[in-house]
């Protein structure tokens, strides 16, 4: 997933050669002499797509009973999809337009929706940041030995949990807060040397499967099938969870970094790139982070069950100290904080926006405790990141939709584009209603189970148990899929509301004029 | 200076992953894979660090998004 902002400094510092720091074009499109070559975005999606994150996004489609073929398969076709969506969606927008999201959304949708659109994703940041402050309690753990919440607890587990995420959360919180560009610096040396102990954690763990399951390799034929029947052997998930397919790792793999995509948050990326093609560079960030950190990630969990099928806890400190003792802790406390770090930062800022008048240093650091307490009293968060990553896709994916109808097919039916600033108005309510429509139909999709079970019990809903079983199956869709029909859903929507909205606002904002 | 610490810096990320290859060919031990991982990362981290220090690498990092959310 991608988090870890500090790897996009080399991009940042590239800019810094051939003009004033300051310069961020904010409010302009990146002049021809500030644009950067391919290697920029190379160095910067490879670096920044290894991150904590990994180290429980892995386990997790274990947990999920993935087998082996729809596992790398599913990784596979997902990325691929996913860099497709960088390369097709964001880069040819971000080349032509060359402008921030932020900027590019207040032109179409008006700065108070902006500030909703920000408010949402701070808060996303910092349930981000909590996890990763989870993350890194789990080396703690394995020094201090306190009882870690397990798989399915919803609330802490022990006093020693609780401090432990305290002491670490603050810390981090005070990093964020005082030394945001140290640790950034920081992280940018790390990241090579992390990229390989990931590597390290799934070459050592098979052979740890080699040796557990007496496996005798001679052919890679060998060793695919004990992929099979021993680490990714699919069957029936660990309780609580969703049977995984190839197509939820599929769409997983898509879909989890969809906000920077199709949401098209990396806009503010790309509109530095010379070619639209350079978003092609995002396969480095995708085979590196989301292919084989995922894969050694997993391998780690699967041979914990492995030995001890009773032991579903994922706590990726123990996982890793066992593979490769002080340096795999020392990976999972710098992963953690790597990423807390400039998740912490970009969720204050985001609530700065907000709140103009506080101190950057006061909101980080108020931020920092906010994703504290919540690490600290709801660690379900971070055993569901998968379902956690995929609700933060959802939520943000609706404004890259807007974006692209705007920019590219607005115009085709009759309709004005940049409505927000062409009409001087803060709100644009054809992006709003789109976007809060999309979500409660969404929502109402995937709870659509639960819905109809509430419906029968109140005597609202008679119908049989066959029936309602069918309509249950029918109409649910997995929070892992109902992304792709709300992009369409929220196109459609926007065109539709902004017929009506466009052509009622049109004479009165002539009129004013 | 530059070339030793790069050159350093190449040697302990090799030091990091040739003895877990090593390891899964079978022809080292775990606890040796780890004393060998912990000492090319305390290389790594020693020789990037310095080669930021001295040739100022460091001076580049700083956080691109920092203006864009707060419009």
């Amino acid at each position: 997933m991608e988090v870890n902002t500090a790897a996009r400094s080399d991009i940042d510092a590239d800019r810094q050669d051939g003009f004033s720091p300051v310069e961020e074009f904010e409010r302009q499109p990146v002049p021809p002499r500030a644009r950067l070559g391919f290697g920029s975005f190379l160095g910067m999606y490879a670096g920044e797509h290894t991150a904590g994150t990994e180290l429980m996004i892995g386990p997790l489609f274990v947990a999920h009973g993935v087998s082996a073929v729809d596992f790398i398969l599913g990784l596979l076709v997902g990325n691929a999809l996913a860099v497709l969506s960088w390369m097709l969606f964001c880069a040819p927008i971000a080349v032509r337009a060359r402008l921030t999201l932020y900027y590019q959304l207040e032109k179409i949708c008006g700065r108070t929706l902006v500030t909703t659109y920000n408010l949402a994703n701070g808060v996303m940041f910092t349930i981000l940041a909590g996890a990763m402050i989870t993350v890194s309690a789990t080396a703690l753990g394995v020094w201090f030995d306190f009882r870690m919440p397990g798989l399915d607890d919803a609330t802490p587990t022990s006093v020693g949990w609780v401090l432990a995420v305290v002491v670490m959360g603050l810390l981090f919180a005070v990093c964020a807060a005082y030394g945001f560009k140290t640790i950034s610096k920081f992280a940018n040396i790390a990241a090579p040397w992390m990229v390989l102990v990931f590597l390290t954690f799934g070459l050592i763990t098979l052979r740890r499967f080699i040796d557990a399951t007496g496996t005798v390799i001679e052919s890679p034929g060998d060793l695919w099938a004990m992929c099979k029947t021993a680490i990714w052997k699919g069957g029936q998930p660990l309780a609580g969870r969703a049977k995984f397919t190839f197509w939820h790792v599929m769409f997983f793999a898509w879909f989890c970094n969809m906000a920077w995509h199709i949401g098209l948050s990396d806009l503010s990326v790309f509109r530095y790139a010379r070619k639209a093609w350079y978003a092609i560079a995002s396969a480095a960030g995708m085979y590196i982070g989301h292919f084989m950190a995922w894969i050694c990630a997993s391998l780690l969990f699967a041979y914990q069950l492995h030995i001890d099928p009773s032991n579903t806890d994922v706590h990726p400190g123990p996982m890793t100290y066992e593979a490769a003792g002080l340096t795999g802790l020392l990976c999972v406390v710098i992963a953690g904080w790597t990423t807390a770090n400039p998740t912490m930062y970009r969720a204050g800022l985001a609530f700065q926006a907000i709140m103009p008048k506080r101190s950057r240093f006061a909101v980080t650091l108020a931020t920092g405790v906010c994703a504290t307490i919540a690490a600290a009293v709801y660690p379900k968060v971070t055993m569901r990141l998968l379902d956690f990553v995929a609700i933060w896709a959802l939520i943000l994916m609706p404004m890259g939709a807007v974006i692209f109808v705007d920019f590219w097919l607005i115009k085709k039916f009759g309709l004005r584009s940049n409505w927000a600033e062409w009409s001087g108005r803060s709100f644009n309510w054809a992006a709003g209603l789109a976007w809060l429509i999309t979500l409660t139909v969404c929502t109402m999709l995937v709870q659509f189970g639960g819905i109809v079970d509430g419906l029968a019990a109140r005597g609202l809903l008679n119908l049989s148990p066959e029936r309602m079983q069918w309509l249950k199956e029918t109409f649910t869709i997995e929070i892992f899929f109902v992304s792709l029909p709300g992009w369409f859903m929220t196109a459609i929507l926007y065109i539709g509301i902004s017929k009506l909205y466009q052509s009622r606002i049109r004479p009165a904002v002539e009129e004013r004029r | 200076m530059r070339n030793l610490l790069r050159s350093l810096g190449w040697l302990s990320l090799v030091l990091l992953t040739a003895p877990s290859a090593a390891y899964l060919a079978g022809w080292l031990s775990l606890e040796t894979v780890k004393l060998l991982m912990l000492i090319a990362t305390v290389l790594w981290f020693v020789s990037a660090g310095l080669n930021v220090k001295i040739n100022g690498h460091a001076d580049r990092a700083h956080p691109m998004t920092e203006g864009e959310l707060t419009q």
